[in-house]
C-alpha cells in the first residue's frame, strides 16, 4: 500500500478551507501551518496575475509531498523521521532532538518547528478559558508517538496525512474539508483506485520533480478558462 | 595593591561565561523562540559558530601535523599553541551543539 493524493488544480478555488481544517484537526498552534494555499505569481493570495495581456488566477495547495525518496528522512541524525509501511513519512516526536536538519533539507519548506511550547502560543492567542482544538488523544504507530495534541517544545512536525484518521480508513481532514472536492486520496498501488486511474489517464505533474524526491502528491494542471 | 593582568583576563572570561550560562538558562526556560529564529530561517548564529570552531580546530591540527610531517625544526614551538587551540575549539564546537538543539 502506498498512500498518495491527487490535487485537481482546476477545481481548487483557493478558499484555504483545507489549511484551516488541517490546523484545527491537528491542533497546530498559531503561526504553524502544515498545509498552505498559494496563488502562484501573485504577491497577494486571491489576486489575479496578468500574463500575455490576459488575467489568470490559479491556486497551489502545498503540504508535505510524502516523497518516496524523502530528503528529510535521509538527513535525520536520530532516525526520528521514517516512512511507515503505507508510504507515509512520519516524525516520532519522542525521538526528535530538534536539530532542524530536516527543515533545511526539505525543498518544499513544509516542515514546521516548535520554537516554543504550543500551549503558550495558544494562550497568547487569547482563546476562551478551557477551549482547545484538535484530535484530543495521542496516536502511536507501533510505539512511535506520531501524533499528540500539543507537540513538545523543540521538535519538528509536518503533515502526517492525518495518520490518526487514515489508519482507520478515513480520509485526511483536508480531503474531507475541500468544498470543491479538489483533493482525491487513495492507494497508488491499487490500479483500480481513483488516484491511480487519474494519474494513468490524465496529465499530472509533481512539485520539483527534477530533484528526484519522487513525491506522492500529484497535481492535475489547471485548465480554467482565460478571461 | 597590584592586580595581575592574567587575573583580569580570567575575571573577564568568567563574567562572559556566567552571562552565557544565564542566557542559556533563559533559552532553556522559554524555548528557541528567544533566538528569533523562525521556520524560514531555521539555522542561525549557533550553527555558524559551530562551523567556525570546527574550522579553527581543523586548521590548528593541520599546522601542527604538517610541522611534524615535514620535520621543520624552527616551527616546532608553534605546534603546541596550534594543538592547544585546536583542542579548545573542539570543546567550543561541542558546546555550540547543545544550545542549537531544541531538545538537548
Amino acid at each position: 500500500m502506498r498512500l498518495g493524493m491527487v490535487i485537481d488544480l482546476s477545481r481548487c478555488i483557493g478558499c484555504r478551507s483545507c489549511a484551516v481544517a488541517c490546523k484545527a484537526h491537528n491542533s497546530q498552534p498559531p503561526g504553524t501551518w502544515w498545509n498552505r494555499v498559494f496563488t502562484p505569481g501573485a504577491s497577494f493570495h486571491q489576486s489575479a496575475v496578468g500574463k500575455d495581456g490576459e488575467f489568470q488566477m490559479n491556486f497551489l495547495p502545498v503540504s508535505c509531498q510524502m516523497c518516496d525518496n524523502p530528503p528529510c528522512q535521509k538527513v535525520c541524525p536520530v532516525g526520528a523521521t521514517y516512512t511507515d509501511e503505507r508510504g507515509v513519512v512520519l516524525v516520532d516526536y519522542e525521538r526528535c532532538i530538534g536539530c532542524r536538519y530536516c527543515l533545511a533539507a526539505c525543498p518544499y519548506g513544509v516542515r514546521q518547528f516548535n520554537w516554543e511550547d504550543p500551549r503558550k502560543a495558544k494562550e497568547r492567542a487569547g482563546y476562551m478559558k478551557g477551549y482547545d482544538y484538535g484530535y484530543p488523544e495521542d496516536y502511536r504507530d507501533q510505539g512511535r508517538l506520531v501524533y499528540t495534541p500539543d507537540r513538545p517544545r523543540g521538535v519538528a512536525e509536518k503533515c502526517t496525512f492525518c495518520v490518526q484518521y487514515t489508519k482507520n480508513g478515513e480520509s485526511p481532514a483536508c480531503v474531507r474539508a475541500c468544498p470543491s472536492k479538489a483533493r482525491i486520496f487513495g492507494d497508488l498501488d491499487d490500479p483500480r483506485s481513483e488516484v491511480s486511474r487519474l494519474i494513468r489517464e490524465r496529465q499530472t505533474f509533481r512539485l520539483k520533480e527534477e530533484l528526484g524526491t519522487e513525491p506522492k502528491v500529484f497535481y492535475l494542471a489547471p485548465a480554467k478558462p482565460v478571461r | 595593591m597590584r592586580v595581575k593582568k592574567s587575573s583580569f583576563v580570567l575575571g573577564l572570561g568568567l563574567a562572559l561565561m556566567l552571562t552565557g550560562l544565564v542566557t542559556w538558562g533563559y533559552q532553556i526556560a522559554r524555548g528557541l523562540i528567544v533566538t528569533d529564529l523562525r521556520n524560514p530561517f531555521s539555522w542561525g548564529l549557533y550553527i555558524s559558530t559551530f562551523a567556525f570552531f570546527v574550522g579553527i580546530a581543523a586548521g590548528g591540527l593541520i599546522v601542527s601535523s604538517s610541522v611534524y610531517l615535514f620535520n621543520i625544526e624552527q616551527l616546532k614551538p608553534f605546534t603546541r599553541i596550534a594543538s592547544l587551540s585546536a583542542f579548545a575549539s573542539t570543546l567550543g564546537a561541542t558546546a555550540m551543539i547543545l544550545p542549537d538543539m531544541g531538545l538537548p
